[in-house]
């Protein structure tokens, strides 16, 4: 009787080990109190992002586009279309947006965003964020997108267009990866 | 005194090693089974654990099954015990030394079982206390290390003193042994709620973690080890001439029975809960019943299990039926059987399936794992056997220590 | 010993030692796929005699001096004690030794670091079920990162393909094989959440389990009896045994490793996820967070207010698996 007496006892102690009356939030919250956080339109940003023009095969566009693009002009000689042509527009209907929406025609080695503004391709969420402002405020604070390798400050996120091709911007559909040698197995 | 020790080693050696052609057959074909088990473990220590049937999935099969089950069996033991010691009760004082050398066995069974489920044991070093770590009192499993090797020292100590003092032609002091015999007691019900709560404790498994947990355990044990030790007094009273009055057999039937009720009262309690609501905790048992998503690999086992129950309890119920031995004897190795596999198949095995995160992956013990096993029961049954044997010529009053008087 | 019965006892322990598992092994249906296995390696067998060798220091007596050598140093690790309880200087000499039985054993190698928690850091992780597809990139880099068996295809991640409208467990389904993502379906990823209430520490009767100061759940491989007894205590099917001697070929080892991480396994004892422990204690992602193509994971520092966790447990409705069982993972699903 005495030895399950104490085993109930000791029972009693392990379970409620002082430790756990705490929550885990509760716990965070005691050592670290969250701060203020910036508000997404301050302009304030406590990250960098992955450059992108260094990774466009024909950056600078200049090098041919050498004084701005006339849409209404380069309709009518669809032929030199050609040199962009695996560029297929699937991102939203025609009606919505255009090349233009998002590039900027007088000057091609920049972006514009909708108030016509030019904006670097390295900043591609300037424009993004026109239509996309829930994504882009979720990107902002770390709810959206990719942190770049390393989880400590100072702090480098993907930029938008590093995931997403921003002519087609919705993942595709794939077969999933198998490893190592024996495929289709999933124990 | 030292001397003295040293014939009854001696004499304990010569009886356990001497007997009539079917005792040597019976030994070797143990030995037999034990060797063979032998040779399998061997393998499965030099592979390891994947040549059992034994998933990531299902991570206790047969071993653990046998273990759980044989802790009850040793548990039982007490029932003997209490009277006898205690209460002064003169019929079970002739059994009570079986008792006890099932007890033995039945620990030793439950060791050697643990082992053979450790992935490494010869690791099994870190469990002894300051020269490893032993994580008690958090760790339930460290609590049945405790129980069971405290209960194995206790369960060979009080029938050796009183084995010993009897070769020395004396009566054993009760003020020396029968504080031991009262710890035993409560010690023998704390080894099976011990292991009940190894299972009960975990929340990831909804099937176990219930409070009827030890309970059923306890009534569930002295169902099936008074039912055990019913047997080997059949088989002794049949083979020796060692005295067993039918009140004996008549009173053992009696706490067999009484505890298959409550035994199966309680499992009406846990269908009752699982099959009331099912709710997505009831999915091991939807498993273990009737089977879930097409797989139905248990349902024989538990019905079989259930069947074995009922007509056993059925028979023992009735008055008439349980005084004729041509029913009892039978109704014993039924309930013995299933309530083996109520606890394996139908316990262990089912607290696996599904997993924690739903999967449903079947459970088939191996040729090896079934060889283990039976090579530990040959085990358990040669010590038994061997403990009988010395036991008996000492309390037919046939062995003495020579010098003393006849 | 008579000369004749140690030249038998010694030749019965290279049988032990063999690269090809021994005798006995073509009596088992099994041991195909472990003497394909075995040829991963090319040649190099595992260290599947070691536990004989710390038995038998014969080795000590004959043999050359590499033999000895791994005599040595087998028979010192299977003395060495708890990683807990070890001191600055027993931590070394194991590393050291450890690097070393690899070198000898399978011309390996490795680095395996011993760093420990950083200050003021509790990681957390956090899931977005809006944007995983089911690609499985992060299965495949937890493989490589961590060195896990290549035979029993081990993996610490699994993949739920769930259809859309249920989120109990049941509905889930880890096998999919087919074009990602299915039509209908969202995809929930588990793995070890590293619960802040851990059921497998308080179980384990050998404390060769534990959580350490940044959180982080682990396992000392070499203190661990094998019982299994977290395996059945964990509510999220997180821990993984292993039932034969690993696999892992040469040119596919990972020598970046921690002693509480991705170094190599032995058979018999359990291991699982720990956020990558060498890689997050440099401050660098875990493999699963670096390898997912769509940013549906997140990790970071719960005790740093400007980290991207924790903005996502301030904005975000979150939720964590099974939070009725007291667990307190540290692992949260959201949704866009």
């Amino acid at each position: 009787m005495t030895i399950q007496f104490f085993a109930i006892l000791l029972l009693a102690c392990i379970g409620c080990g002082s430790e756990h009356h705490m929550s885990l939030m509760e716990k965070i919250e005691r050592a670290a109190p969250a701060a203020a956080a910036p508000a997404t339109d301050s302009g304030v940003r406590l990250f960098s992002v992955l450059s992108r023009q260094d990774k466009l095969a024909h950056f600078p566009c200049r090098g041919c586009h050498t004084d701005g693009f006339n849409l209404s002009a380069a309709a009518k000689r669809p032929q030199e279309r050609r040199s962009h042509w695996d560029v297929e527009l699937r991102h939203a209907p025609a009606d919505v947006m255009t090349c233009a929406t998002c590039h900027d025609y007088r000057d091609l080695n920049h972006l514009n965003k909708n108030n016509g503004e030019a904006v670097s391709f390295d900043e591609p969420s300037a424009v993004c964020r026109s239509c996309h402002f829930q994504q882009f405020k979720d990107w902002s604070g770390g709810a959206h997108g990719k942190q770049f390798k390393s989880w400590t400050p100072p702090r480098v996120r993907y930029n938008c267009t590093t995931c997403h091709n921003p002519h087609r911007p919705a993942f595709q559909k794939r077969w999933p990866v198998t490893y190592p040698s024996v495929p289709r197995r999933y124990p | 005194m030292p001397m003295t020790l040293i014939y009854f080693l001696r004499d304990a050696l010569r009886e356990a090693t001497s007997g009539g052609r079917k005792y040597h057959l019976w030994m070797g074909a143990l030995t037999l089974v034990m060797l063979t088990g032998a040779y399998a473990y061997s393998i499965q220590f030099r592979e390891g654990l994947g040549v059992t049937g034994m998933t990531d999935h299902v991570s206790w099969g047969l071993y653990i099954s046998n273990f759980t089950f044989l802790v009850g069996v040793a548990a039982a033991a007490v029932m003997l015990v209490m009277p006898a010691y205690i209460l002064h009760d003169v019929d079970f004082k002739r059994a009570v030394m079986l008792g006890e050398g099932v007890a033995v066995s039945a620990v030793v069974m439950c060791l050697c079982f643990v082992m053979a489920d450790m992935g490494g044991p010869h690791r099994g070093w870190h469990l002894i206390p300051v020269i490893g770590y032993f994580n008690w009192p958090q760790s339930m499993l460290t609590w049945d290390v405790i129980v069971l090797n405290g209960y194995l020292a206790l369960n060979l100590l009080i029938p050796f003193y009183i084995l010993f003092s009897h070769y020395r032609n004396r009566d054993p002091n009760p003020t020396l042994y029968v504080p031991f015999v009262i710890l035993s007691v409560f010690w023998a019900v704390s080894i099976h709620l011990v292991t009940a709560f190894l299972y009960a404790g975990l929340v990831a498994r909804p099937f176990w973690n219930s409070a009827l947990m030890g309970p059923r355990f306890l009534a569930s044990a002295f169902a099936a080890g008074p039912a055990l030790i019913l047997l080997a007094l059949a088989v002794i009273r049949s083979q020796t001439s060692f005295a067993i009055e039918d009140t004996t057999i008549r009173k053992l039937s009696l706490v067999i029975t009484v505890a298959a009720q409550i035994n199966l009262i309680m499992l009406g309690c846990e269908v009752f809960k699982e099959f009331y609501w099912p709710s997505e905790h009831s999915a091991s048992a939807v498993y273990l019943f009737f089977g879930h998503h097409g797989h139905h690999a248990l349902n024989p086992w538990i019905w079989t299990s259930i069947a074995m129950n009922v007509v056993a309890t059925g028979i023992m119920t009735v008055h008439s039926a349980r005084r004729c031995h041509h029913l009892l004897y039978p109704a014993c190795v039924l309930l013995f059987t299933a309530i083996w596999i109520e606890k394996g198949m139908g316990l262990i095995v089912p607290g696996f399936i599904p997993s924690p995160l739903g999967e449903l992956v079947e459970y088939m013990p191996t040729w090896i794992e079934v060889a283990v096993t039976l090579g530990i029961w040959a085990t358990g049954l040669f010590v038994f056997t061997v403990l009988v044997r010395v036991a008996l010529p000492i309390e037919l009053g046939r062995l003495r220590a020579p010098g003393t008087n006849r | 010993m008579s000369g004749g019965a140690k030249a038998w006892f010694q030749s019965w322990l290279r049988k032990w030692n063999g690269p090809a598992g021994g005798c006995g092994a073509g009596l088992l249906s099994k041991s195909i796929g472990r003497r394909d296995a075995l040829k991963m390696l090319g040649g190099g067998a595992a260290a599947s005699g070691a536990v004989v060798n710390a038995f038998a220091p014969v080795n000590l007596l004959s043999g050359s001096s590499e033999e000895r050598e791994k005599a040595v140093i087998d028979w010192k690790e299977f003395f060495k004690t708890n990683y807990r309880l070890m001191n600055d200087r027993e931590r070394a000499d194991t590393i050291e030794r450890l690097e070393r039985k690899y070198k000898l054993e399978r011309n390996l190698d490795v680095k395996i670091s011993t760093a420990g928690p950083l200050p003021n850091v509790l990681y957390g992780y956090a899931f977005n079920l809006s944007k995983c597809k089911g690609y499985r990139e992060c299965i495949r880099a937890c493989i490589q990162e961590n060195n896990q068996d290549r035979a029993s295809n081990m993996q610490y991640i699994r993949i739920f393909e769930k259809p859309m409208g249920s989120m109990s467990v049941e509905s889930g389904d880890a096998r999919y094989y087919h074009e990602v993502p299915a039509e209908g379906h969202f995809y929930m990823g588990t793995q070890c959440f590293q619960c802040d209430n851990p059921p497998c520490v308080r179980v384990c009767p050998t404390g060769a389990t534990w959580k350490e100061q940044d959180g982080i759940v682990v396992i000392d491989y070499d203190w661990c009896i094998g019982c299994r007894y977290c395996q059945a205590a964990c509510p999220y099917w997180a821990r993984r045994f292993n039932w034969k001697e690993p696999t892992v070929p040469n040119e596919e080892v990972n020598p970046n490793q921690h002693y509480l991480g991705n170094r190599l396994r032995k058979k018999g004892v359990m291991e699982k996820c720990t956020y990558c422990i060498q890689r997050t204690r440099q401050g660098r992602l875990p493999a699963c967070a670096e390898a997912c193509p769509t940013g549906a994971r997140t990790f970071g520092n719960l005790l740093d207010p400007g980290s991207e966790i924790r903005y996502i447990l301030a904005h975000k409705k979150v939720f964590r698996l099974k939070e009725d069982l007291n667990t307190e993972p540290k692992f949260w699903y959201y949704m866009d």
